[in-house]
């Protein structure tokens, strides 16, 4: 003690208070800044909450409903009576699309929310936890990724009537492999960074150090895989309803109403009728595209102003 | 003065059967109630791992503790179950870090960084939390404490970095705080308020600080005693005063010769010839044997133990041996 006491002298104010001009600028801020800075991620973003809007509120916005068949108007191109046309069984175009955005957003957005879900909590603990489980849930993913889900769909649409959440279901549980293996990755870096460590030493509970100090750090990377793979669903729906496995009729997608175009006769004779339904999956893909970009770049700690 | 920790013949080890590397091989030192014990040596001697190994966390499964006991107040924490490390890591045992800037979750704010450590385990309500939790960040030395509760990390600089973490550390009124080299990534002036604010801790609270460095000017600015590792293993135990004065083992003399001096207007830099030995290389002998200047037969062939002199005084090597004196 003796060196201690010999050096110790009367408590005097030891900390010069650094300059510390308190701009309370929150990361959300500065991330909202970096994304209002991508032009096209603006522009997705502007033309999503159109696309979300009309198909909300689609029972107000629809002139018709989407299901009343007219033969008599069958095929009737675009004009006064039927804005975007009429279909083969004289259906109104323009509200089979806001009908159809509806389901087409819902088995994105579900199906998205479901393999995040999943894709996130195998790879948090497979990265987490290493060792034999992250091998055995590394394995696991080999094997769905391997798996040849197509032919179970068609499988499954034989025996069953394909309904949205049979859609949504298999999405969901094939979907997830690659949100596993990003978030395993995250975590895998994270967990020996040293913020992690001096939680550990705190005291802080795995649990907690999973759920409230690294969750929060990747996701960035999750948000941004969700939202491409929003986009990525809407187009596997269309390309499975153009194949007749989709979403069944009379219920509108816009897949499906692709495929009831799916006549040389119609394509030539009546280009506005699948030219609509493909003009929607583009933008929305499209939109979901550009704000993803755009998120990535908020979220990117290397990009600063 | 009653011994706080006390660490025997602790081996904590990497690898697999095939391949050992023994980062720490069979460490003996004790703590002593608000003490400060430095423990310096040469980049990769083992001084994080042993902090490590006291606080339960090396990183598993490559690393794991072989032998040995770790007493806290004579509790043993080797194979202490997770559920009661809990409740020692941050509440009996505090650590901060080199990293200042890495340390400190850059998507939490400083408030729920600090309130979430003191709700643990002080099992207070938020409120309250969140006023010791001011009255710690008042303590290391902010000013607007209650606003910085707010803030998140990425607005302060290093060295304030570091006083929120010894605020966090501290928070909980630990029995020992470990400091792994808290200011080695800090500037000189920074430094200085670190170890300032280190040195008021100790005397106010009364806490022991196992102060881990290689720069032993910081050694001398707050340890009383000073435990000096080469590759694993203790090699000199020794107080302040009489480390600097007369140091007995060669790597402490080498330690001490290459600390930067100026003589008149010559700097003179002076550094331990050689290399450490290459983690997992087997040696027979002293472990320091290739780079002593006083090497003789006896060094390459066996091992020395480490000695105690006197009271507080203890030194693996020949030099010291009774039958070597003779
Ligand atoms: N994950 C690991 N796998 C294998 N060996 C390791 C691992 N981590 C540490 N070691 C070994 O443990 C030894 C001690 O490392 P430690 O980090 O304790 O050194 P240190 O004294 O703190 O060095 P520094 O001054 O650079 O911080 C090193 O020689 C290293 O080889
Ligand atoms: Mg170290």
């Amino acid at each position: 003690m003796s060196f201690l006491e010999q050096k110790a002298m009367v408590t005097e104010p030891f900390i010069v208070e650094e300059n510390h001009n308190y701009v309370h600028e929150s990361i959300w801020r500065l991330m909202f800044r970096k994304f209002m800075a991508n032009k096209l991620a603006v522009i997705g973003a502007f033309l999503m909450i159109i696309i979300i809007g009309s198909a909300l509120f689609a029972p107000w916005l629809a002139p018709q409903d989407p299901s009343k068949q007219v033969l008599l108007d069958k095929l009737s191109p675009p004009g006064e009576k039927y804005i975007l046309g009429a279909d083969i069984l004289g259906r109104d175009t323009l509200s089979r699309l806001l009908y159809g955005a509806r389901i087409s957003l819902l088995v994105g957005f579900a199906s998205v929310a479901g393999s995040i879900f999943i894709g996130t909590a195998v790879g948090a603990i497979a990265g987490y936890y290493g060792g034999t489980l992250d091998a055995v849930l590394m394995r696991i993913v080999d094997a769905v990724i391997s798996f040849p889900s197509l032919f179970l769909l068609i499988t499954l649409v034989t025996i069953f009537e394909p309904s949205v959440f049979t859609l949504i279901g298999v999405f969901a549980v094939f979907g997830w492999t690659g949100t596993a293996r990003l978030v395993r990755g995250e975590f895998l870096s994270l967990r020996s960074s040293e913020f992690v460590l001096a939680a550990k030493t705190l005291g802080i509970r795995s649990s907690r150090i999973i759920f409230s100090h690294i969750l929060p750090n990747a996701m960035g990377p999750i948000i941004v895989s969700a939202t491409l793979g929003v986009g990525g669903v809407i187009l596997a729906e269309a390309a499975l309803s153009y194949l007749g496995l989709g979403i069944q009729p009379p219920t509108p997608s816009w897949g499906n109403m692709l495929q009831s175009a799916q006549n040389p006769q119609i394509m030539l004779g009546a280009w506005w009728y699948p030219l609509f339904p493909g003009f929607m999956i583009l933008i929305t893909v499209l939109a979901f595209n550009f704000i993803g970009d755009g998120l990535r770049d908020a979220f990117d700690p290397k990009i600063s102003e | 003065m009653s011994t706080l920790l006390e660490v025997n013949n602790l081996k904590t080890h990497f690898g697999n059967k095939r391949r050992v590397v023994k980062a720490i091989d069979g460490i003996d030192f004790k703590i002593k109630k608000g003490e400060t014990v430095a423990l310096v040596g040469e980049s990769g001697c083992g001084k994080s791992m042993t902090s490590l190994s006291i606080m339960g966390l090396v990183p598993a499964p490559e690393g794991r503790i072989v032998d040995g006991e770790i007493l806290l107040e004579g509790v043993d924490l080797v194979g202490l179950p997770e559920k009661r490390m809990y409740g020692i890591r941050g509440k009996e045992i505090a650590m901060i870090f080199q990293e200042p800037m890495t340390s400190l979750n850059p998507v939490l704010t400083i408030g729920d960084q600090l309130t979430s450590v003191i709700i643990h385990h002080l099992k207070v309500g938020k409120k309250e939390a969140e006023n010791r939790a001011v009255e710690m960040l008042d303590l290391v030395g902010f000013s607007d404490s209650r606003k910085l509760l707010k803030d998140y990390p990425h607005r302060l600089s290093g060295g304030m970095r570091q006083r929120v973490m010894i605020a966090m550390a501290m928070s909980c009124n630990p029995k020992l705080l470990i400091a792994d080299e808290p200011t080695t990534a800090l500037d000189v002036t920074i430094q200085a308020q670190v170890l300032e604010l280190m040195k008021k801790i100790s005397k106010e609270f009364s806490t022991s600080i196992l102060l881990i460095t290689h720069d032993l000017g910081v050694v001398s600015e707050l340890a009383e005693r000073v435990i000096v590792m080469y590759a694993g293993q203790i090699v000199e135990i020794a107080d302040i005063d009489d480390l600097f004065k007369s140091p007995f083992h060669p790597y402490t003399v080498g330690l001490i010769e290459s600390v930067p001096k100026i003589e008149g207007e010559i700097e003179r830099l002076y550094s331990i010839p050689g290399n450490v030995p290459a983690p997992g290389e087997v040696i027979q002998g002293c472990k320091f044997a290739a780079r002593c200047s006083k090497v003789f037969d006896r060094c390459r062939k066996e091992m020395p133990t480490l000695r105690k002199m006197d009271e507080s005084r203890s030194v693996r090597c020949f030099l010291y041996d009774d039958e070597e004196a003779e």
